[in-house]
């Protein structure tokens, strides 16, 4: 029997066979020479002839056959080649070979770790400055020559390991830079800064803030700093909660005083200092906010470098979601639409995949979207009122829709708040897993 | 009417030199000088070896009958030729030539960078016990063993440089194997070209459909009704859409041999035949109810009827549609 890991498998009956073969024999025209067949199959025929010869094609099992054959053939050949091309190269792949090439990149990545200086390897702790703080920071030279900064996003020269310790004392932080602690509460001077992350901070409350969610900050003091220098179209989100998963302490902030509506944004990340005696002002290392502002200055680029590596969900939502991949702030952790009833995730940045199977009201889900608020928490959205829910990386359950349509995307904030879109444009908020939708007026 | 192969399986015997249509003789006249650089780059393109002694002007006859035979029948403009002429593999083209020409160096050539690949197409196509002999035969024809009328004829003559040398071979190889498995098939194929095969399984499908409809004589109308709906709408279907059904629900292939023929991934595949038997679905029905003036209840009892006839999904594609269900019911 034939793979069918896709389309149901049973489903061909012979007299049914017949029905479409009658449907769809009666070809008028002669079969073609085999360059055509060949340069069909190269795609190397314009338009107006894969057009004319497709629809021959689909009516003369002759010339299907031979393009299978051709198909096999070429298969054929192109595994061969490639078994001939790793057996040339398989010496590389010997470990007398890699164990030292290994040890040179174990030793450059300490190197790297333990080096001040632009190359990212760890996203430090930052500190908001004021607005003259920032301004001193720009005129007075600093280890790296970044350029001047949009009055929306402040600029801070890149800080020392030191600094960067002193700032996040617990040391704990995730691939980006997020702490697993509370923040330590800011000295009294701080609290008057202009700091995107100013209420957070002021609070001591853990609070996180992705790219692009526009969500106000608790300080409302700082409101409309924060509100300066995020993208003015982008989507305001409820407030996140504390969930029975554990809190999310780290903070991330998506400003990007000239991105576009659909987010363009880039996270920065700023956290409180605990230790500044040695500073007057309060100096930390900031991704530089500007994506495509234009910033001429070549020097940028160590920044703009920074920046790309941070997890920006609006970014990669729009560019890899329409790939199928479905990313999470873990950069090691995705999920993979795959086949109708499987979703796949890896937990290796994509050298393997795991398949997981989805459990739906729908006896064959087909998911074409969704967004992974944690590396665990992940909504996934599909045809025919198909909402799924995993919380712990695995597992899937089926939530109650608003209605029965088909849904085209999904965004959320933990597992309990999520806002779905269905194809006909309405969308759906929920705040508590499904159980109470509402409309979202637009 | 039953399809018929252009040309008869490549026998240089037989076949005449391919002449170039008169009109598009005059056409190529026409249109010298503005293709005359376009021409002129292919030369330099193809950098030939000095030792294969191709001439240029060899070359650019090459060329012409290359364009005659793309745009036989037609009058192309200059923009369309010269578009063409940056698509052809003049290089495999200029091989070709000298290799027919019967230079030793360039068939020395040829035999280093191809004879590896052709033995492996033919050992993927008609096993290790048949692909020798496959593979030989095509040698002896690409040499041009063969004499007709006092020339030496070689099949490289009906190489125009449209594709790569390589593809080409493979599909002469996959046109001589299919070509010989039909012909020499000992249970004759449901649909061949004459059609007989086809007319016989319909006699079959006919006569166990009028014992059912002595017990029911709605059914055969319903299916009738049914089959001319889906002629109709797999006629207006796209071509590659109308491929992919067939490739999947006729030649029994799997999504990954479609996906590879085609050029898509497997799961391209898995959904666009979804959506093309969705659409077929809605489609028939929309055909029934609006061109036959039926009721959702007829349309619903012509499915049942076709129920172990309809080539699709029974358990998705005779599921009615929601607003049918609730219409009917």
């Amino acid at each position: 029997m034939k793979e069918n890991r896709f389309v149901d498998s049973n489903n061909q009956t012979k007299p049914g066979v017949n029905l479409l073969r009658e449907g769809l024999h009666g070809s008028a025209e002669a079969c073609p020479d085999p360059e055509i067949l060949a340069a069909y199959f190269e795609r190397s025929l314009d338009a107006g002839e894969v057009a004319r010869w497709e629809l021959h094609f689909s009516q003369c099992t002759h010339c299907r056959e031979r393009l299978a054959t051709i198909s096999r053939a070429s298969a054929a050949n192109g595994a061969e080649l490639a078994a001939i091309k790793s057996s040339r190269w398989a010496w590389l792949w010997d470990w007398r070979m890699l164990a030292p090439v290994a040890a040179m990149l174990v030793v450059g990545a300490i190197w790297i770790e333990h080096e001040p200086g632009p190359i990212v390897g760890k996203h430090h702790a930052t500190v908001a400055m004021s607005r003259q703080d920032q301004q001193q920071s720009l005129q007075s030279p600093s280890q790296y020559d970044i350029a001047p900064q949009s009055d929306a996003a402040p600029s801070l020269p890149p800080k020392t390991a030191t600094q960067a310790r002193a700032v996040n004392p617990s040391g704990e932080t995730d691939a980006l830079g997020r702490h697993s602690q509370p923040l330590p509460s800011p000295k009294p001077s701080d609290e008057k800064k202009d700091s995107v992350l100013g209420g957070a901070i002021g609070n001591g409350v853990p609070s996180r803030v992705w790219p692009g969610s526009n969500e106000p900050l608790r300080d409302k003091e700082s409101a409309s700093t924060h509100a300066n220098s995020i993208a003015s179209n982008a989507p305001r989100a409820p407030a996140t909660k504390s969930t029975g998963n554990g809190t999310e302490a780290g903070v991330g902030v998506g400003i990007s005083p000239n991105s576009s509506a659909a987010g363009g944004v880039r996270s920065e990340e700023k956290s409180a200092t605990a230790t500044a005696a040695d500073e007057s002002q309060a100096q930390a290392t900031a991704l530089e906010p500007t994506v495509a502002a234009g910033n001429s200055r070549a020097t940028a680029t160590v920044s703009e470098a920074r920046a790309k590596l941070a997890y920006s969900p609006a970014l990669a939502q729009m560019s890899v979601v329409s790939a199928g991949i479905i990313p999470t702030p873990d950069p090691m952790v995705s999920w993979r639409i795959s086949e109708i009833g499987f979703v796949e995730r890896t937990t290796n940045a994509g050298a393997s995949w795991k398949k997981e199977k989805l459990r739906s009201f729908e006896p064959h889900p087909q998911i074409t979207t969704g967004y992974a608020p944690t590396a665990k928490t992940c909504w996934l959205v599909g045809r025919n009122g198909v909402i799924l829910l995993t919380v712990d990386g695995s597992h899937w359950t089926p939530i109650p829709p608003p209605l029965t349509a088909d849904f085209v995307a999904v965004t959320a904030q933990d597992n309990f708040s999520a806002t779905v879109t269905a194809a006909d444009g309405r969308t759906f908020q929920t705040g508590d897993a499904g159980d109470h939708w509402r409309p979202v007026q637009k | 009417m039953a399809p018929r192969p252009a040309n008869p399986p490549i026998d240089v015997n037989t076949a005449a030199a391919e002449a170039v249509p008169t009109s598009t003789k005059t056409a190529g006249f026409r249109y010298w000088p503005a293709i005359e650089k376009a021409i002129e780059r292919c030369w330099e393109k193809a950098a030939a070896p000095s030792e294969w002694n191709l001439k240029r002007e060899e070359l650019t006859r090459a060329i012409q009958k290359s364009v005659a035979h793309r745009f036989a029948g037609v009058s192309p403009d200059e923009r369309a030729i010269e578009a063409y002429l940056g698509t052809l593999q003049v290089r495999d083209l200029a091989l070709a030539r000298a290799c027919s020409g019967g230079n030793a160096a360039a068939w020395d050539y040829f035999v280093a960078q191809f004879r590896p690949e052709l033995y492996r197409a033919a050992r993927a196509i008609a096993g290790d016990a048949n692909s020798r002999e496959l593979a030989d035969s095509l040698y002896a024809d690409l040499y041009g063993l063969r004499e007709s009328g006092g020339q030496r004829k070689s099949l490289f003559d009906y190489f125009h440089g449209r594709s790569k040398l390589s593809s080409w071979l493979r599909a002469v190889l996959a046109q001589r194997y299919v070509d010989e498995i039909r012909r020499t098939r000992k249970t004759e194929s449901i649909e061949d070209e004459s059609g007989a095969e086809t007319r016989e399984v319909n006699a079959a499908v006919s006569a166990a459909q009028t014992r059912s409809d002595d017990l029911d004589p709605e059914r055969s109308r319903h299916l009738a009704a049914l089959q001319a709906a889906l002629a109709m709408v797999l006629g207006a279907l796209d071509p590659q859409d109308r491929l992919r059904l067939a490739y999947y629900y006729i030649d029994g292939h799997t999504l990954r041999e479609i996906g590879r023929m085609l050029g898509e991934h497997e799961a391209t595949v898995s959904r666009k035949i979804d959506r093309a038997r969705r659409d077929v679905r809605q489609r028939v029905e929309a055909a029934l109810r609006d061109d036959k003036n039926w009721t959702d209840a007829q349309v619903k009892l012509c499915f049942d009827y076709a129920s172990g006839e309809w080539p699709f999904d029974l358990e998705e594609s005779l599921r009615p549609s929601p607003d049918l269900k609730e219409r009917a019911t």
